[in-house]
């Protein structure tokens, strides 16, 4: 008798295998009653261009009804069906990614039927979207944090592959006594080189240079990095950064760097140089970021409005306007040249901050806003972009009402990703947009998650998003073991306003490890 | 062989424990305050990410569960019924281990363990990750001394799953499964080499595994679950210490390290015991234990516990009363802070703040203001959970964001500031921000439901009462910046009084500041205010302040149409004759203590002597 009851078991899962366990279509679809509005989805999925690449855009319905049906089609390939009944809507990961492949510049539709009480089929307007022709970057790095105020404890570097909805973590501050990682930066979106910064109670500040698994601690805590596409080269802003609230404001934290200059070190030398035009004692640069041909470094400047430089926060901060300027650099001599002004924040109004050049070198992306150095605290930061090849520079129509800032280029410089609040003003999330060949940016489109309602409870800011062609190669294990140990290297660094004295106490960061 | 004596009673004996744990985790340390109380509550996230989280590292399954059974302990039968099954545990795993070892009557022995468990219960520390430890090691020993005798390999791929399974379950706890193994291997056994490889282990596996294998910081490989580890509560740590060593010590002091023949004198004694009758020793035992439960209570704990979770109910005058119970010595800045926010709930701010012990730290505990240094955040990290609370009351909206999440990030997502990050975002008109949050609360154990009734409310209407908590503080709240960014308190509570004349809050906390700081000029400059709150007749401290101030500076103190109290100016100038015959015989202390049954109360006696709180209740 058990074995009669076993084989009838083993039948029905065979079975149910090779049906695929599909319902078959829900008698009075065909005949179900038009409404002439699209449903509401949640992520709003709608109006998006879509990598060809991208996991699959889960979303959530939100209309009532007992039952759904979602049809995703595009031109070519069998249409995905979806028979739920739950307003929670996920996607086949292998049934989307052939319909995407099949179908590259064609349009995504999603057709959507709810069944009401009563058990009447009514057909929504479809979803139109669009599947591009351009695959992105498969890899994204960000942090993970909370919204940090003084203190961090829970801080990470993670990676997603855009292709699937796995998420693993590169590098986590808890593997050295809860300590802080930040600026994580590569040459050129490739993962065998890599710079994180860290900071520690414990194991002190520092950077860490990665090289394939091969880690090197420098005992010198550096700001914002950019590589040179040579790889042998890295710029990197030292900050003097303070942080302090505002009584009354959407956004109350408020960060200002009371010194700060730029200085390039060299992989090969194990030496940082500088130069006059980013070291001038009068004026703050930070934010480097190398030309796709390495021959300009790119970085912002503003004057320095007060002489008292311990004081938090200065006099006139709230008039502090970045210029976008550039500085010629010769890779085979090593020698600096001129220096320009490419964006005047003083003639605009704005503070021009966060510059970040597409590979092929015709568009540069920056984040202007009303004051300051510190986009993200600022609501009214908006991604501006000016063409390179005509010195045009506009605002893009994708920016929300709240803060834009932390964007990175794609390696063939037809996306990119950047952090937004717009969803509550609060918590960053990244999103991607498609950008044409005439530096047309489409309708933002939120990273999407296995369960559609990720990010409805998800009490994490994504930070710092860097597409990567490939996952990180340095190891977890060996970014930690470094972070543990002494620094092989401290650098003697040239002197300038920021040039450590040895007063300054080790931890001098507004952030503080846990107590 | 010991092992044919009596074992002593075992099930009966466990069976008049019983009743003992609950009444005791029920009513003598109140087990239901601990929900959510301090810094110390463990959090816990229902669903796969945090579960997949504990699973990353040595310990975190003891910590998984243990989060998610202190979550029960919002409920009051439940810590009571944990400790209970925890007791019978121990003691039904310490007697089998006792037993193993060939300890004279390890059914009374067993007792010891219990014993310890109920003094860390009475220190209400948050030590039940620990103990649940503590259970998994001796678990795990039992399980080692069940293994079959022999030389096979699989008798050594037992004991390596074992010791590998005893460390990633209980950590640093891990010697004390190899210590008990060793003295297993030593007593029993007589391997020598066991003994050596057992006390190897404790360093080897911690290293090897945690450290080596599973990339953990040296002191979380080693130390996690440990007394004294920085993950575990501080408080009453002498108690877990006995706890841990209780099982060893017991079995070493009462079986000796040498062979059974030879055996100790606590052996000979327990023989001796095991002869004595039944009453005898059950009397002997109970008397034992309740010394050893009733002393260990931590009084200034179990006061501050109760007084939390008091104000989270909204139990003012229960907290006075509460409040007058305790010694001044007793007092934590917390309890300070505590104390005043019942006291200006019930009215009693400008009364009554110098019948209870001040100081200026206490005042503000609760008020987040920035810290800007380690030793600020360190004086101040164990009363997180009260810091902003008051902000809020008063209108300091941002002010007590920036402190949630702080706590947010520092101790995770717990429900008091979950509820108190939602009705913030609420408060602020930021309906999507609050959204995320209750979306992450309502995947809290008990507030589940209330966060998604409240997320329902965001669409079709909010619960009444978060309604007029959101009206309340929307009426008071700052709603100019004022470039005020260099944070002081009194500035920012002048500021709440220009944006709402009537935040009666502020106004009193403003006074109590002054007061507390001995700062008299500010106070008779603030005193101006007074119109605009109504009050009867000028609150008695004020009349005290007022008094000093014009005795200070000989100067009249306007007092804006109110009078000064005969009784009060009477008991005033009685207060300073006797205060002018000691100065005269320059003794202060004696003047102190003469004036202290009398005075001790008064703001004269606080301005003049920096105590209060010490006259007659």
């Amino acid at each position: 008798m058990r074995r009669i009851v076993a084989l009838v078991a083993v039948a029905c899962v065979s079975l149910a295998g090779l049906t695929g366990c599909r319902r078959p279509e829900p008698e009075g679809l065909q005949g179900a009653t038009a409404i002439a509005r699209p449903p509401a989805i949640h992520p709003d999925y709608s109006g998006c261009v879509v990598p060809p690449n991208l996991a699959p855009l889960n979303f959530s319905i939100q209309e009532s009804g007992r039952r759904f049906v979602v049809e995703i089609r595009s031109q070519r390939g069998t249409p995905i069906r979806i028979d739920t009944g739950r307003p929670q809507v996920r996607i086949p990961e292998a049934e989307w990614h052939s319909l995407l492949q099949q179908n590259p510049g064609a349009p995504l539709t999603f057709d959507v039927w709810r069944q009401d009480v009563e058990r009447h089929w009514q057909r929504f307007a479809p979803i139109s979207n669009s599947i591009s022709a351009d695959p992105v970057d498969p890899y994204l790095v960000y942090r993970l944090i909370k919204p940090l105020y003084n203190v961090y404890r829970d801080v990470g570097i993670y990676q997603r592959d855009l292709r699937t909805f796995r998420q693993s973590e590169v590098f986590h501050g808890r593997s050295f006594a809860d300590g802080c990682v930040n600026c994580h930066a590569f040459p050129d979106r490739s993962t065998n080189r890599m710079a994180v910064g860290m900071r520690s109670g414990r194991y002190g500040n520092a950077v860490l240079l990665a090289e394939g698994d091969k880690v090197t601690k420098i005992g010198n805590a550096w700001g914002y990095t950019s590589w040179h596409p040579n790889g042998r080269l890295v710029a990197y802003s030292l900050n003097k950064v303070r942080q302090f609230f505002h009584p009354v404001r959407p956004e109350s934290r408020d960060v200002v760097d009371l010194d700060s200059d730029i200085f390039v070190y060299s992989i090969g030398e194990k030496s940082a140089q500088t130069t006059p035009a980013l070291s001038d004692p009068n004026r703050l640069e930070t934010y480097p970021t190398w030309s796709p041909d390495g021959k300009w470094l790119y970085f912002c400047s503003a004057p320095i409005l007060w002489t008292d430089r311990e004081t938090v926060p200065p006099a006139h901060f709230d008039e502090v306007r970045y210029d976008l300027r550039r500085v010629a650099y010769d890779p085979q001599t090593g020698k600096w040249g001129d220096c320009e002004t490419v964006i005047s924040g003083q003639r605009l109004g704005k503070s021009v901050l966060l510059p970040r050049i597409s590979p092929d070198g015709r568009f540069l992306l920056v984040c202007m806003c009303k004051y300051g150095c510190f986009p993200i605290f600022q609501p009214d930061s908006d991604l501006w972009v000016m063409d390179l090849k005509t010195a045009a520079l506009r605002r893009l129509e994708i920016n929300s009402d709240w803060s834009e800032s932390w964007h990175s280029w794609s390696r063939n410089s037809r996306w990119i990703a950047f952090s937004s609040k717009r969803n509550d003003g609060l918590f960053t999330r990244t999103y991607l947009s498609h950008v044409d060949p005439s530096g047309v940016f489409s309708k933002p489109l939120l990273v999407p998650q296995e369960d559609p309602n990720f990010y409805d409870s998800c009490l994490y800011t994504y930070s710092v998003p860097e597409f990567v062609t490939e996952p990180v190669q340095a190891s977890a294990r060996a970014l930690a073991a470094a972070a543990r140990s002494e620094p092989a290297l401290t650098l003697e660094m040239p002197v300038t306003s920021m040039t450590p004295s040895k007063k300054k106490q080790p931890n001098d960061t507004p952030w503080q490890g846990r107590p | 062989m010991l092992a044919r004596e009596r074992p002593g009673p075992g099930p009966g004996l466990l069976a008049s424990l019983i009743p003992v744990v609950p009444l005791y985790t029920w009513a003598v340390v109140p087990l239901a305050a601990q929900y959510d109380a301090t810094a110390c509550f463990p959090c816990f996230t229902s669903g796969l990410p945090f579960f997949e989280r504990c699973l990353g590292y040595p310990g975190g399954l003891v910590r998984y569960a243990e989060a998610w059974l202190m979550q029960w302990y919002y409920y009051p039968w439940a810590g009571p019924l944990i400790a209970t099954v925890a007791a019978a545990l121990l003691y039904l795993t310490s007697r089998a281990v006792l037993k193993r070892l060939q300890v004279s009557q390890p059914g009374w022995l067993a007792l010891i363990p219990c014993v310890a468990l109920l003094a860390v219960y009475g220190q209400l520390g948050f030590h039940l990750g620990n103990l649940i430890g503590v259970l998994a090691a001796v678990l795990f020993a039992l399980c080692y001394m069940a293994v079959p005798e022999g030389r096979s390999a699989g008798r050594v791929a037992a004991c390596v799953g074992l010791a590998l399974a005893a460390y990633y379950v209980s950590c640093g706890l891990f010697f004390l499964f190899a210590l008990l193994c060793a003295m297993y291997d030593l007593l029993v056994r007589q391997s020598r080499l066991a003994v050596l490889l057992w006390l190897m282990s404790a360093e080897a596996v911690p290293y090897l595994v945690g450290v080596r294998l599973l990339d953990v910081d040296l002191s979380d490989a080693f130390a996690r679950l440990l007394p004294y580890h920085s993950e575990t509560d501080p408080q009453g740590a002498w108690a877990l210490v006995c706890l841990v060593l209780s099982l060893p010590l017991t079995a070493s002091l009462a079986r000796g390290w040498t062979p059974v023949s030879r055996r100790p004198r606590m052996a000979r004694m327990m023989a001796v015991w095991g002869g004595a009758p039944l009453w005898r020793r059950a009397l002997l035992g109970v008397v034992v234990v309740a010394l050893a439960a009733g002393s260990s209570v931590d009084r200034s704990q179990k006061a501050m516990l109760t007084l939390e979770r008091m104000m989270r109910q909204g139990e003012w005058s229960q907290m006075l009363s509460c409040a007058r119970a305790l010694k001044p010595d007793d007092y934590t800045p917390a309890t300070f802070h505590l104390v005043d926010m019942a006291l200006y709930h019930t009215g009693r701010l400008p009364y009554e703040m110098f019948s209870y012990p001040q100081s200026p730290q206490g005042l503000l505990l609760g008020i987040a203001f920035p810290a800007d240094t380690k030793a600020e955040f360190t004086i101040r990290k164990l009363s997180y959970f009260e810091i902003g609370e008051p902000d809020l009351e008063m209108g300091m909206v941002s002010d007590a964001e920036r402190e949630a999440y702080e706590v947010l990030e520092l101790y995770g997502p717990r429900p008091t500031v979950l509820k108190r990050l939602a009705e913030i975002h609420l408060i602020e008109g930021r309906p999507e921000a609050a959204r995320i949050v209750l979306g992450a609360f309502s995947k809290n154990v008990i507030y589940s439901q209330w966060a998604q009734q409240v997320l329902a409310g965001l669409d079709t209407g909010l619960p009444a009462d978060l309604q007029d908590k959101i009206q309340s503080v929307r009426s008071v709240m700052l709603l100019d910046d004022g470039h005020d960014y260099v944070y002081q308190f009194s500035r920012r509570c002048k500021a709440l009084l220009e944006r709402n004349p009537h935040n009666r809050m502020a106004y009193e906390y403003l006074l109590a500041w002054h007061l507390v700081c001995r700062d008299l000029d500010q106070f008779v400059a603030d005193l101006a205010r007074i119109g605009d709150f109504g009050y009867p007749e000028l609150p008695v401290h004020y009349q005290e302040a007022v008094l000093l101030q014009q005795a200070k500076t000989g100067a009249h103190v306007d007092l804006h149409g109110y009078a000064i109290d005969p009784a009060v100016e009477s008991r005033f100038h009685a207060f300073m004759r006797i205060v002018s015959d000691y100065r005269a015989r320059g003794n202060a202390a004696a003047c102190a203590a003469a004036t202290a049954r009398e005075y001790g109360n008064s703001y004269f006696y606080y301005c003049l002597f920096g105590t209060s709180g010490v006259g007659r209740r």
